[in-house]
């Protein structure tokens, strides 16, 4: 994981004991000027801005940038092949089949965090020979579907023992949801040309269709998301076409193919209107499709997916099991959920007082089990318990197998939830395990924030992650470890002056006012919407988005609306200015 | 003498209890039949084991000369013969000071620095120019596999792109080749066949047809490519190129008659089990010529597998930065020692399968094991460990080689594609010389 490399090194070993020290303004020096995390450079507020002072970054940071109008709000996005979640879905929506074929493929590169990044996405012969597969196993259960089937009579239109006109009718029926688009004779004619080829040597008709069919799920047409430009040299923003932003919208909202609603208002025009493209939008939100959004944007942003490779150590947390693993998933999709479709603002991301729990869960969380199967709502008034950050998926997908990392929690709020990842330690510090030793971890934290380089960037990192130190690698409460009662306060520099505060639950409410949250959260949703990496140095697209989420009420939903409206998402250019 | 003839062409699968249909066997005429002396191909594997090792257990015990194992590598002993352990090396790594693992993890068979901001490495590691001269006429011109599930994080260390940082294997263009980690769908891509149980004159006939599939979406992917910006044409490159291979390889399917595929094994494996399966998997790969080229990735980019279930607990990159402490630096032992048992146990896999010229499998093969960082608290890129086995290069085995003036990965892989007859004068970005002291 980034950075785990230089916790585990950073030990600036000084015998001094230093009370705790303050988040300083000129935030993390100690890096080597360039910070990582791709796309993760932050809006800097700066001084002048609210909640706590995180690092300043280094230059690249948007605080040296500024809002830039030299950064346009429309940049170059690389040609988008369907990533294998999207694949799946997509053969799910468009033959009705229940096997996930996304789930066969290789897992995407990830890139700015994301799994749907078109310059990340690539093809290479492993694709293929599984887009083959995939398309004759698909096809094959389309044709074994009974004769009165709806979704076999959707494309099997007629016999195709009849003759060509049969499968060049059938053939563009496919093709045109295939390709999220109409679709000309011209386009399917080679393809009807080797099914009747396939028929005069002696071969059934259906059979013929069926390979006709599969030149057309192994089409680019339909393994990418085209969009294409009137010129193709220029370097002009123009709006794409009503059916590329159809698919734009539907993958970004449900992670699959446009319906034939959405595909209707693209075809008649609306959807290139405000009104039109708002209403689809609340169409889409509204839809259970829209549960995609949890799974896949909330899955990556908040690292949900990460829940599903951590291996607790079985010693050190015998508790934990399978069942507990995917309940973690669940309860912190449920509660995003909930602050989505109830148009909650995303600080309450931080604060929500409430969270959804199953039998496991409530096992887990020493809470009352629920009276029947499958989550509940509980409400978490006056416990220790308090957003998303105290849930046991976040408490241990940044955990090690056999502690908890107040380092590598710290940094995740830095760069996930504020988008102003700490630069890099200096070289040449003297290195150290600094987490691995026989004294609390609280006391060698401290000892290595006792010297400058270090103290910089873990004066803000520590006192964040040493703040959930009631919680264990696995997310269960405690009020003392192996070296006594655990210590859970700590003071941080904000723009209201220095604060104080003991554990989380105190801790919540000071990050939840921090500017820079809802700033990265529209970066982050910008970045998996329109699949390019958006930074700091996009301000403008960002500042676009959240002049109109603000508008549009403020709440998560407004976000998730006000990204679709936004130019960035509906326009393109063929190159960079 | 062997014929087709009553061949079985399905195989029944002892844990799945269906039985799976075997490829159609395009032409099973061993050479024996025509009267001439059988060949076998010349392979290929890259290893490599995260984190680095513990370079004192790792080095063998005795300067350059016959080789006296270290304790790490105790139980290559009866393989000794066959073994070449090289020490002094060291690899390129990435543009910033920060990232190590990625810059040790993309450079590793590719002897290039790993850009920051690129998805995309500057050309080919040494497994796909070995591809590029003995893979032409295998089902799979290469095979890439991954040890453990996913990534560790959404980026990998320190802002490099996961496309460089957790990937060895890269295609001429630099992009990287995806890896699998699933036991079945490695199973299924090497020995299910297209054509499952059709006849010959079947198979035949559905081959054509694919290939007029296969050919019409090339039509189209070339019309569309004409209407594209530069940087969606570069995108649409990768699928044509893609087609085009798996085009140009259909109808070929396994074309050793001697070799049976493993059972089939799927789902979650312990780290034990996996690895013989993945060793069982690329041992009869190459047996069955089925390709001849294979990379794995035995750990993601700073893999924390927690090895408990060797009395090693903790994640292995925690550990890795050991800051001298004696607890981190025994468990790193047991670790090594767990690797390179493992190892051990692939290479006397592939020792036991007898190879289509009356050798074995090993002595046709070459394999390259070693790691994206030396020492794992000092990310050090010099001093790299590396053991080379198997009789696939003709390098005079049974030695250690130090290497006092650095040289390069570079010139290790210059030396390694030449001797699988590449015409090659220079690998990556430091292989300007083969790497001498290999034959003797």
């Amino acid at each position: 994981m980034l950075g785990l490399k230089w916790y585990g090194r950073l030990g600036c070993r000084l015998g001094v004991w230093v009370s705790l020290a303050l988040a300083s303004l000129s935030g993390c020096t100690a890096g080597e000027g360039a910070v990582p995390g791709a796309g993760g450079t932050g809006t800097n507020t700066g001084p002048g801005g609210t909640g706590v002072t995180v690092p300043s970054g280094a230059p690249g940071a948007g605080g040296s940038n500024g809002p830039s109008a030299a950064t346009p709000v429309v940049g170059l996005i690389t040609l988008r092949r369907l990533n294998r979640v999207e694949y799946g879905n997509t053969l799910r929506d468009l033959t009705g089949t229940t096997t996930d074929y996304g789930a066969k493929f290789p897992p995407e590169n990830l890139s700015f965090g994301f799994d749907n990044i078109g310059e990340a996405l690539t093809v290479q012969p492993l694709n293929v020979e599984l887009y083959e597969e995939s398309a004759e196993a698909v096809l094959t259960e389309l044709f074994a579907r009974p004769a009165a089937d709806p979704v076999r009579n959707r494309f099997l239109t007629c016999d195709a023992a009849t003759g060509r006109s049969c499968v060049i009718k059938v053939l563009q029926g496919f093709a045109q949801y295939a390709y999220r688009r109409p679709v000309a004779e011209a386009e399917i004619g080679g393809l009807a040309d080797i099914a009747q080829d396939f028929v005069t040597s002696g071969g059934k008709a259906d059979e013929g269709l069926k390979l006709a069919l599969k030149g057309v799920l192994l089409s680019p047409h339909f393994i990418y998301r085209v969009e294409l430009d009137a010129d193709p040299t220029s370097n002009v923003v123009h709006p794409v076409s009503a059916f590329e932003l159809a698919t734009r919208l539907s993958y970004y909202l449900w992670s699959t193919t446009p319906d034939s609603t959405l595909l209707v208002e693209a075809q008649n025009g609306n959807l290139l209107s405000d009104a039109g493209l708002s209403a689809q939008i609340d169409r889409l939100l509204s839809d259970a499709r829209s549960s995609a959004l949890l799974s896949n944007f909330v899955g990556q942003w908040l690292n949900l997916r990460r829940t599903e490779q951590v291996k607790p150590d079985e010693k050190v947390y015998p508790s934990f099991d399978d069942e507990l693993r995917a309940s973690l998933r669940q309860e912190s999709e449920k509660f995003f959920g909930e602050l989505l479709q109830k148009e909650r603002p995303i600080s309450e991301l931080l604060t929500g007082s409430f969270t959804y729990i199953n039998k496991r869960l409530a096992t887990h969380y020493g809470l009352p089990a629920p009276a029947t199967d499958g989550f509940v709502r509980v409400d978490l008034s006056g416990s220790a318990r308090v957003g998303f950050l105290t849930q046991a998926s976040y408490l241990t997908a940044t955990s090690n197998p056999t502690r908890t990392s107040p380092v590598k929690r710290g940094k995740w709020v830095l760069d996930q939830l504020l988008c102003t990842p700490p630069p890099p330690p200096p070289a040449n510090v003297d290195l150290g395990a600094v987490e691995v030793g026989d004294t609390s971890l609280r006391k060698r934290l401290e000892q290595h924030r006792a010297k400058e380089p270090c103290n910089s960037c873990h004066a803000i990192m520590d006192p964040i992650g040493l703040s959930f130190e009631n919680f264990d690698g696995i997310g269960t409460y405690r009020t003392s470890d192996q070296y006594g009662p655990i210590d859970a306060t700590g003071q941080l520099r904000t723009a209201d002056g220095v604060v104080s505060f003991n554990g989380a639950a105190e801790l919540m409410p000071i990050l939840a006012k921090d500017a820079r949250l809802a700033d990265c959260f529209a970066q982050k949703l910008l970045t998996y919407a329109v699949g390019r990496g958006f930074s700091g140095a996009d301000a403008g697209a960002l500042k676009a988005v959240a002049d109109s989420s603000a508008a549009l009420g403020a709440g998560v939903r407004g976000v998730f609306k006000s990204v679709a409206l936004s130019e960035a998402f509906r326009s393109r250019r063929a190159v960079a200015p | 003498m062997r014929t087709n003839k009553g061949f079985s062409r399905r195989l029944l699968l002892g844990g799945a209890a269906c039985a799976v249909a075997l490829p159609f066997f395009e032409s099973l005429t061993p050479k024996e039949a025509r009267g001439q002396a059988a060949t076998a191909p010349k392979r290929f594997l890259a290893y490599l084991a995260p984190n680095g090792f513990d370079m004192a257990d790792f080095r063998p015990k005795a300067a350059t000369g016959p080789l006296a194992l270290g304790p790490m590598m105790a139980s290559l002993e009866p393989l000794k013969d066959q073994v070449l352990v090289l020490t002094g090396l060291q690899n390129t790594k990435q543009d910033r000071k920060m990232g190590d693992h990625a810059g040790g993890i993309g450079s590793f068979l590719s002897n290039r620095t790993v850009v920051y901001d690129q998805e995309k490495m500057g050309g080919a590691s040494i497994d796909q120019v070995i591809a590029a001269q003995v893979g032409g006429k295998t089902k799979l011109k290469s095979l890439e596999l991954s040890g453990e599930e996913g990534f560790s994080d959404g980026y990998c260390d320190s802002g490099y792109r996961c496309a460089v940082g957790n990937h060895i294997a890269f295609d001429a263009s630099g992009t990287p080749l995806p890896k699998l980690f699933d036991t079945g769908a490695i199973f299924d891509r090497l020995f299910q066949g297209f054509d499952a149980g059709a006849s010959a004159a079947e198979a035949e006939r559905r081959a054509k047809y694919r290939k007029s599939v296969l050919d019409n979406v090339l039509g189209q992917a070339n019309e569309l490519s004409s209407k594209l910006s530069v940087t969606d044409k570069k995108k649409l490159d990768e699928y044509l190129s893609a087609v085009r291979d798996v085009e140009s390889r259909i109808g070929m399917s396994m074309t050793s008659a001697s070799c049976k595929p493993p059972t089939r094994r799927e789902g979650p494996l312990d780290d034990v089990t996996r690895h013989g399966v993945l060793a069982d998997l690329i041992a009869l790969a190459f047996q069955c010529n089925v390709t001849s080229v294979v990379s794995l990735m035995w750990g993601n980019m700073t893999s924390n597998r927690n090895y408990s279930f060797i009395g090693a607990p903790g994640g292995h990159h925690d550990i890795s930065h050991h800051g001298d402490k004696a607890e981190n630096i025994a468990k790193l032992k047991l670790i090594g020692k767990w690797e390179l048992d493992q190892i051990a146990a692939l290479l006397t896999k592939l020792k036991s399968l007898p190879d289509a010229d009356g050798r074995t499998v090993l002595d046709n093969t070459t394999v390259f094991v070693s790691s994206d960082i030396s020492d794992g608290d000092a990310h050090n890129h010099d001093d790299m460990p590396v053991l080379l086995a198997g009789g696939g290069a003709g390098f005079s085995m049974g030695r250690h080689v130090e290497y006092p003036d650095k040289p390069s990965f570079g010139s290790l892989f210059l030396a390694l594609a030449k001797a699988y007859g590449s015409s090659i004068t220079s690998f990556g970005e430091q292989g300007l010389m083969p790497l001498p002291g290999l034959v003797v």
